[in-house]
């Protein structure tokens, strides 16, 4: 996860995903965007902690992981 | 993630939100500081080590270093890095940066060196980059490196940059940086062997 500012200081929060996949038996290094979201007002830690559940769900990462853990 | 003590305050909203819907999350466990922020720490202590000034102390100009031998290529390692190549090199960076004319003033003598010439490695003349300085940034990652290389990059321009401030004596505003002219020229090639001598 990065937060940055461009040129005319309007901020971006992008979220990326890193994981090892088993493809047809042997292991790969994987990665993905998850989220590319403009922060708009200010954001100190707790608001970009909401958003970050928000862009999760938005990502229907949330979702997995709580019926995952129902299924366990 | 950084490490700014904003991002705890993030990952414990993230806990507090997760456990809500009862998924495991635990903040101290979950957080990964940034690698690369790490990297820029560990080398940004290295090069305060190397250098007395620090990047943001611009007001004040240093020439308090010890004179460079007569004859720059004979420096030792040592002398060379006792004469804070570093700081020395930002401020040559600064002063040519400080604006705008200066910065036109520094692209026209690469334009007018290569149409005349005047560059040269060993006997052959080369051409140069028509490209800028770049001035370090204390939180831009690597640009200190960036600026050296640069520097290096366009060592060929030194005595180019002594004629250079020659003619800007005139427009100078601070009286300070008019001896520059004069230092510029054991300056560039100190620099240049702390380079050589990195390789």
């Amino acid at each position: 996860m990065d937060i940055w500012s461009d040129q005319n200081r309007r901020s971006y929060l992008a979220i990326t995903a890193h994981w090892i996949a088993n493809e047809t038996g042997s292991l790969r290094s994987r990665a993905a965007l998850i989220a590319f979201h403009r922060l708009r007002g200010g954001h100190d830690g707790k608001t970009v902690g909401e958003i970050v559940v928000n862009l999760l769900d938005r990502a229907a990462i949330t979702v997995k992981v709580s019926t995952q853990r129902r299924l366990n | 993630m950084d490490n700014a003590s904003s991002n705890d305050t993030t990952m414990k909203e993230i806990e507090r939100r997760l456990h809500q819907r009862d998924i495991d999350f635990d903040a101290a466990d979950r957080k990964v500081m940034c690698f690369g922020h790490v990297i820029d720490l560990s080398s940004g202590r290295v090069i305060d080590a190397f250098t007395k000034t620090r990047q943001l102390a611009d007001e004040n100009e240093d020439w308090s270093a010890p004179p460079a031998p007569n004859v720059p290529s004979r420096q030792t390692y040592e002398e060379a890095v006792a004469r804070d190549p570093i700081a020395i090199g930002r401020t040559v960076v600064r002063v040519i940066r400080a604006s705008g004319l200066r910065r036109d003033a520094f692209d026209d003598v690469i334009t007018n060196g290569n149409a005349k010439g005047w560059f040269r490695r060993g006997n052959n003349i080369i051409r140069v980059n028509q490209v800028q300085l770049l001035r370090d940034v204390r939180t831009r990652w690597d640009s200190v490196y960036h600026m050296l290389n640069r520097l290096r990059v366009l060592q060929t321009v030194r005595l180019m940059v002594v004629l250079f401030f020659v003619l800007l004596t005139d427009q100078l505003e601070r009286p300070s940086i008019t001896s520059l002219h004069s230092q510029t020229i054991v300056i560039l090639p100190s620099i240049e062997l702390h380079h050589e001598n990195g390789r």
